[in-house]
């Protein structure tokens, strides 16, 4: 016989599932916090002035540069010993503030290329009937340019939503964390690492679809 | 109203513009012809700061400044009152024909939207539009979207337009249409300056024609002079291309 106990499988689900107010809400607010962030840097790189622009591109290159789990473990366990105070700062906090700096580099990059994508044209035209850069930005581009970046933060919201599955090294009980504690008493490896596995893919099912979903209403009266 | 001097720009090594001296006085309506490379457009261009010269004077109502040494709000602040027609007609994708021209009314000069929309209406019956009030660019053909065009840089009321070859991305058949409401604006006594290939429009509508090339202006003077009676030889080469047609 196949050792797999579909019982332990089915019973498994349930008990992974009480975590996953953690991890969905670890990864929906890096997401936004990311995607604010990420932008505002996305301007700020626009700016004249030299310095700005960068230390932004610095920021933006190491948060991309370096994984996750690294940047995870110098904030965690790494900056504690500069800074004392950070100690206090728990997994759950500690989890978030790190995937939203990591979200707000990607964000950042896939703004900005989208924005370059709304052609130049519209721009100068917007500057020809006398509109100042700010309102060219706000209510032209910026539109426009959010549109065009859907799919693809939809990508980095996926790859957010996996990337919380290292937040257990922090000793965050998400699903990831859950699970692990869960086949070490059980015995029952397989079936309980099978079933986180089904949880994080049925997660970010519902994310492609919500991204599609959104895509679709955008483009509303607009062409695709 | 507006006169430049000594206008000069480049591109890296690539001198474009090689001083050029030029005036319109108020409801003058001058044509800019020559060939590619020219620097019309890049002339043109400067004329509203979408290319900032390196070089040249630049007096607008009375007011002189450094073409090099503008600040952003004295740019924006001209920019209110020279408006430009693109090539490419550059509609905002994502507003209506109404929206795009009531636009800038609504936005720069904080006109209620009641009036925008009432002046908007007026303009889309102007070029002739008032049935794609609420069509998006992309249900528009080439002609309509161009005439939006138009209408939108009408909706300022401004001193100036600017015509940035508004025919050159048109199918033939369509070309017709635009210039006939280059025309209509023409008649409303506006100051225009216009950069085409339209040969026997420009001889119709100008009331001076200038010739560009090189980066200089070769030959300047009134349509018949540069039509017809013109002895300068890159003139007559230019000309003689379009004869053949």
């Amino acid at each position: 016989m196949v050792n797999f106990e579909l019982d332990a499988f089915i019973k498994a689900l349930p008990v992974i599932g009480r975590a996953l107010p953690i991890t969905v809400s670890v990864a929906m607010v890096s997401m936004i916090l990311g995607v604010v962030i990420g932008t505002l840097i996305t301007l700020m790189r626009r700016s004249n002035i030299k310095w700005i622009k960068s230390i932004l591109e610095l920021y933006v290159s190491f948060f991309r540069g370096t994984p996750l789990m690294v940047q995870m473990f110098i904030f965690f366990f790494g900056l504690p010993q500069l800074i004392p105070v950070l100690a206090k700062v728990n997994a759950y906090y500690a989890s978030i503030i790190v995937m939203s700096i990591n979200a707000s580099a990607y964000a950042s990059e896939v703004i900005r290329s989208s924005l370059n994508a709304v052609d130049k044209g519209q721009y100068e035209a917007a500057l020809s009937v006398g509109m100042s850069k700010y309102q060219v930005m706000v209510r032209i581009i910026l539109p426009q340019g959010f549109r065009i970046a859907i799919p693809p933060l939809g990508n980095t919201f996926i790859s957010l939503i996996q990337g919380t599955a290292i937040t257990f090294m922090l000793g965050l009980q998400d699903i990831m964390g859950v699970s692990k504690m869960s086949a070490a008493a059980s015995y029952r490896f397989f079936e309980t690492y099978l079933a986180v596995g089904l949880i994080y893919w049925m997660l970010t099912s519902l994310a492609s679809w919500l991204n599609s979903y959104l895509e679709k209403q955008l483009s509303y009266g607009l062409e695709a | 109203m507006l006169k430049v001097t000594g206008v000069k720009k480049a591109f890296g090594q690539l001198a474009v513009l090689k001083g050029i001296d030029f005036e319109v006085r108020k409801g003058e309506i001058v044509s800019i012809i020559g060939p590619s490379g020219s620097g019309k457009s890049t002339f043109l261009r400067t004329l509203n700061f979408l290319e900032q010269a390196d070089h040249g004077q630049y007096e607008f109502n009375n007011e002189e400044y450094e073409m090099n040494k503008m600040t952003d709000r004295q740019q924006l602040s001209i920019r209110k009152n020279i408006s430009m027609v693109f090539q490419n007609y550059h509609l905002f994708k994502n507003k209506t024909a109404l929206e795009n021209i009531t636009e800038s009314l609504i936005v720069t000069q904080k006109m209620s939207s009641v009036l925008a929309q009432e002046r908007g209406e007026e303009l889309l019956k102007l070029v002739g539009l008032s049935d794609k009030r609420d069509q998006y660019p992309h249900q528009l053909s080439g002609g309509q979207q161009q005439r939006i065009g138009i209408a939108r840089a009408l909706a300022m009321k401004p001193d100036m337009i600017l015509f940035d070859e508004p025919t050159s991305a048109l199918d033939p058949e369509l070309v017709g249409e635009v210039l006939k409401v280059i025309k209509k604006v023409a008649e409303i006594n506006t100051t225009m300056i216009i950069v085409t290939h339209e040969m026997d429009f420009a001889k119709d509508i100008s009331d001076r024609v200038m010739f560009m090339d090189e980066g200089i202006i070769a030959a300047e003077g009134s349509p018949a002079a540069i039509f017809n009676s013109s002895t300068d030889q890159r003139l007559g080469r230019f000309l003689g291309r379009f004869k053949d047609q």
